[in-house]
């Protein structure tokens, strides 16, 4: 059953068809690497899919190779054993049930060269990550020809897969099926550097080139499908299936999904940015990124909605979710480039497939009860639409190297996510939601580990799973937003949309961002990146101390120039009497983070002081002189330092307050619970 | 034995037990220095120096959250131990005064002999309290278990108000029958909780509007009293909290003594010259009868 939020769909669709000629001649030329042609059918019984698909693969490097690397990423569900699994550690990644018997596979059944020849004999596997040898996820054939720069090849692979049960990203539960990396897929070729390709990992899932895919899905004949692109042809259904044909151009991954009618439904929208742009954001976009209006105009898209009937109370908060997330990174790092997006939000029991990016294909999730108060004060709706749709810039946009450099796209994106977030949140463009600081909330768990994190490792390399979350998600995040505070919200602003702009349909590495962000702002950042990114150096100032004194007359001798002569003598008695107090205030470094913070000094008279200290040693002196009392030092007033997680001692008061509540704890106590629920119900 | 609810006979009998009151009030205070103690040398200075205005959104969580987690585990052991203290304080003084009631020979209301007579009949009341708080982990959940099992959406809505009526009457419930029960478990060879508590359930279900103004009369002020006073932040917040916690430990105790049945009354003195009962009173003709 499709539900009509507007009623001019069909109208739209019909403008899409039109724009759908012309929007890819918008995109680089050069960004076709690998061209996928796929037929598959889904045995929804056994849930398994049967295809052949043709690749063609142009070499777009200086340098000539004579073998092929292909990610076969199912078979990382294959076993107890696989490198997959065992970064798992015998857990689930969204803390829901196992595949516990359900292994899933792919095996490759034919292989053959556009010249006839038979490779299939030619396939090894190999594991460049690990040695690990249960691990079947990367496939190595050597070619009998070598491709030289510029030249192209063409395979056409027959294939069989099976769906695991649902763990991660991919799989079945019951009649719901997530397609996802189901098919041999071509690594990335990098000149000189030869193939990239990493086997599949418990924290990190891409890393492919751009190209055009074309895929017919047969699946049963009612059956409802959502997919990366858009359907180009609906086939006549016969004997109880039918064929559907999706084309997605300039994508690096191809994902779907199917279920029975009576399990899932389809909801048909769009995003029209005259109804669905917050005009205070379109404000705000206009003077951070110092553009016109028409350079911020926002083509019209279409959404596509695939939930569960239970979830359907959700619909117009998912629809909203999605108009703004839309709105959001149009505004402020450039308009989406593809003609629609398709949102799944898993049924129960399917809750692993949820929180999951594909191109043109987010999955999100949603749970019955979020339609009910105080489940539904939670963002939790909001905050998975913006992430997911976020990683189509930072990822399916700019195909950052995920296994290599995974907290590059996740990082940006979160920061993205976060600073969306407590835009929606402040303009209360979702009612709904209860008051909520969302940088606190990351702050909050930034404060959580007691060993400093590294962000910049190898999506495996991290000591546990959740090292990785808080490395890639929260602390990347937390960086780029002391970066904003640091060379200040406009420069971020055109430094994140120069940085989208420059590689959108690349491959963009840590570096470039660095070197973007310093580009726009004027900063040399590389120091701060060093140390916050690639480094693992924790920000902690405190006010050591505080002494006042009353400065006493001066006394002795001096040298004038021409002789020594008694101090005092020839100065009126103001200047010799000292009128005046004496503050020796000194501040530390505790950590081994080295920037420059704000110190913010209030005196007693009302006048309020700001300095810059650089904090290159560890600790500074400043003595002070005027005529009334120093009372209150804060160091970094603004919260600029939020990677800074011990900031009691960066206050001092000359008159400690009072105690003014003796249970102050109690309510703290009882606030921090409510938050906690907010973030984590 | 089941006597008629009153919040007035509650009202007169707190009044009344007014060294009791203090008492409870008292623990209540005193279970919390621990903690206090703990928070107070460790986050107190850090505190003290947070400036005049208070802190950002976002940063006083952050610092809050900072300056204790030092702390929190002999935190967490410091409030279970309180916790422990308080429910093993609260059964003490609840068999306590429901000994002293029902015992007949007594009259003053002096605390050490109402705490004497709880100490003896602790265990059976704390028997009671744990039975009452294992039903209302059970009523807490069982309306939504059904949560669990997919339910369909036109259901959901109907289910979650059902859900929350059931489990707030049922709380209501639970603890009413406690609280008769415990006057019912005081009685002269009664011995178990389970039969206790069925005997108020019963009683409070034969008389549901008097059993239940008692109960909304002063758990709705007690409440207040209690967590109120931790949010406000005008002047003198301690004097305020130590006022509204007194007051909130006058009406815990005054629920509990709105459930007290009458007095039993002492018996007559025994003459050495008369058999011992049953007595059988006999009319003495009068002078009227003469006429």
């Amino acid at each position: 059953m499709v539900l009509r939020i507007t009623s001019g769909c069909g109208l739209f669709l019909a403008a899409l068809m039109v724009a759908g000629s012309a929007w890819p001649t918008t995109l680089p030329a050069d960004a076709n690497t690998v061209d996928y042609s796929i037929d598959v059918a889904l045995d929804p019984e056994a849930h398994r899919l049967e295809g052949v698909e043709t690749i063609r693969w142009t070499n777009r490097t200086d340098a000539a190779t004579d073998e092929l690397f292909f990610h076969l990423y199912l078979n990382a569900f294959a076993g107890s054993r696989t490198t997959f699994m065992r970064e798992l550690q015998g857990r689930s990644l969204r803390n829901r049930a196992e595949s516990k018997g359900n292994w899933g596979w792919i095996r490759i059944g034919r292989l053959l060269l556009d010249d006839g020849s038979d490779l299939r004999p030619a396939i090894e596997f190999v594991r460049p990550d690990d040695d690990n040898p249960n691990d079947f996820t990367v496939a190595r054939v050597a070619l009998p020809k070598v491709v030289e720069p510029g030249g192209v090849i063409e395979l056409e692979v027959e294939f069989e897969a099976q769906l695991p049960r649902i763990i991660a990203r991919t799989g079945f539960v019951g009649d719901f099926h997530l397609v996802g990396q189901w098919f041999p897929k071509l690594a990335v070729f990098e000149g000189e550097l030869g193939w990239n390709c990493h086997q599949f990992h418990a924290a990190s899932e891409f890393f492919a080139d751009f190209g055009s895919y074309e895929v017919s899905m047969t699946v049963p004949e009612d059956w409802v499908v959502g997919a990366t692109g858009f359907e180009v042809r609906n086939g006549t259904p016969g004997a109880g299936q039918r064929t559907l044909t999706y084309r997605a151009e300039r994508v690096h991954d191809f994902a779907w999904c199917t279920a029975p009618p009576d399990l899932m439904e389809v909801v048909e929208t769009d995003f029209e940015p005259g109804r669905d742009v917050p005009m205070r954001w379109l404000e705000r976009a206009r003077t951070l990124l110092d553009r016109g209006a028409a350079d911020l105009e926002l083509p019209p898209m279409r959404l596509r909605l695939i939930v569960p009937r239970e979830q359907r109370q959700m619909v117009p908060r998912m629809v909203r979710a999605a108009r703004l997330s839309v709105a959001w990174f149009g505004l402020f790092y450039g308009a989406y480039p593809y003609p629609q997006l398709t949102i799944v939000s898993p049924p129960a029991g399917a809750e692993e497939a949820g929180g999951m990016e594909y191109p043109n294909f987010i999955a999100t999730g949603a749970d019955r009860l979020d339609a009910f108060p105080p489940f539904s004060w939670s963002s939790d709706i909001e905050a998975l639409t913006v992430h997911e749709y976020g990683h189509q810039y930072f990822q399916g946009l700019l195909a950052s190297n995920e296994f290599e450099e995974g907290w590059l796209d996740e990082g940006v994106t979160s920061y993205a996510e976060v600073s969306c977030m407590a835009a929606i949140a402040a303009d209360r463009l979702v009612p709904e939601i209860a008051a909520f600081d969302f940088w606190g909330a990351e702050r909050l768990s930034l404060g959580v580990p007691r060993l400093p994190v590294t962000v910049a490792r190898k999506a495996w390399e991290y000591r546990r799973q959740q090292d990785y979350v808080l490395a890639s998600y929260t602390k990347m995040a937390l960086a780029l937003r002391t970066v904003e505070g640091l060379i200040g919200p406009e420069a971020m602003a055109r430094g994140i949309r120069t940085y989208v702009e420059r590689f959108s349909f690349r491959h963009p590495a840590g570096s470039d961002l660095v070197e973007v962000l310093s580009e726009t702002s004027g900063w040399d950042l590389g120091p701060f990146f060093d140390q916050a990114v690639y480094g693992d150096a924790v920000p902690d100032w405190s006010v050591l101390a505080v002494r006042h004194r009353r400065s006493q007359p001066a006394e002795g001798f001096s040298w004038d120039g021409e002789g020594w002569r008694e101090v005092g003598e020839g100065e009126s008695s103001e200047e010799s009497a000292g009128d005046s107090r004496l503050v020796d205030l000194q501040l530390a470094r505790r950590g081994d983070f080295v920037g420059p913070v704000d110190v913010e000094l209030r005196w007693s008279d009302g006048t309020v002081e700001r300095r810059i200290w650089d904090s290159q040693t560890r600790w500074v002196r400043w003595r002070l002189q005027g005529s009334s009392r120093l009372e209150q030092v804060v160091i970094d007033p603004d919260v600029v330092w939020v990677l800074e997680t011990n900031r009691a001692d960066n206050y001092w008061r000359d008159k400690v307050a009072a105690i003014d509540h003796p249970l102050w704890w109690i309510r703290e106590g009882f606030r921090l619970a409510g938050y906690m629920f907010l973030r984590f119900s | 034995m089941a006597g008629t609810p009153s919040v007035v006979a509650g009202l007169r009998l707190a009044a009344r037990l007014h060294r009791l009151v203090v008492g409870v009030w008292l623990v209540s205070i005193v279970v919390l220095i621990p903690a206090q103690i703990i928070v107070q040398v460790t986050a107190g200075p850090a505190r003290a120096h947070l400036p005049a205005g208070g802190l950002g959104a976002g940063e006083d969580l952050v610092v809050f959250f900072e300056i204790m987690r030092p702390v929190a585990a002999p935190l967490a052991v410091a409030l279970a131990c309180g916790c422990f203290l308080v429910i093993a304080w609260w059964v003490l003084w609840h068999a306590g005064t429901v000994r002293w009631w029902l015992d007949p020979q007594t009259e003053a209301a002096r605390l050490a002999q109402i705490l004497g007579h709880g100490l003896a009949a602790w265990w059976r009341y704390a028997r009671l309290a744990l039975l009452a708080l294992v039903l209302q982990v059970i009523v807490a959940t069982a309306p939504w278990l059904p949560l669990l099992a997919q339910v369909e959406e036109r259901f959901l809505l109907p289910l979650l108000i059902f859900g929350s009526v059931v489990t707030v009457v049922a709380t209501v419930l639970v603890w009413i029958a406690a609280l008769r029960g415990a006057w019912l478990v005081g009685e002269p060879g009664r011995r178990s909780a389970m039969a206790a508590w069925a005997r108020g359930m019963a009683a409070a279900l034969r008389q549901p509007v008097r059993s239940f103004v008692p109960f909304i009369f002063w758990v709705l002020p007690g409440l207040a009293l209690l967590v109120l006073p931790l949010f406000y932040d005008g002047p003198a917040a301690a004097v305020f909290l130590l006022i509204a916690w007194l007051l909130s430990a006058f009406c815990w105790v005054a629920l509990h003594l709105s459930y007290a049945p009458a007095k039993p009354a002492p018996a007559r003195p025994v003459s050495p010259l008369q058999p011992p009962g049953p007595f059988v009173t006999t009319r003495f003709p009068t002078l009227h009868d003469n006429r």
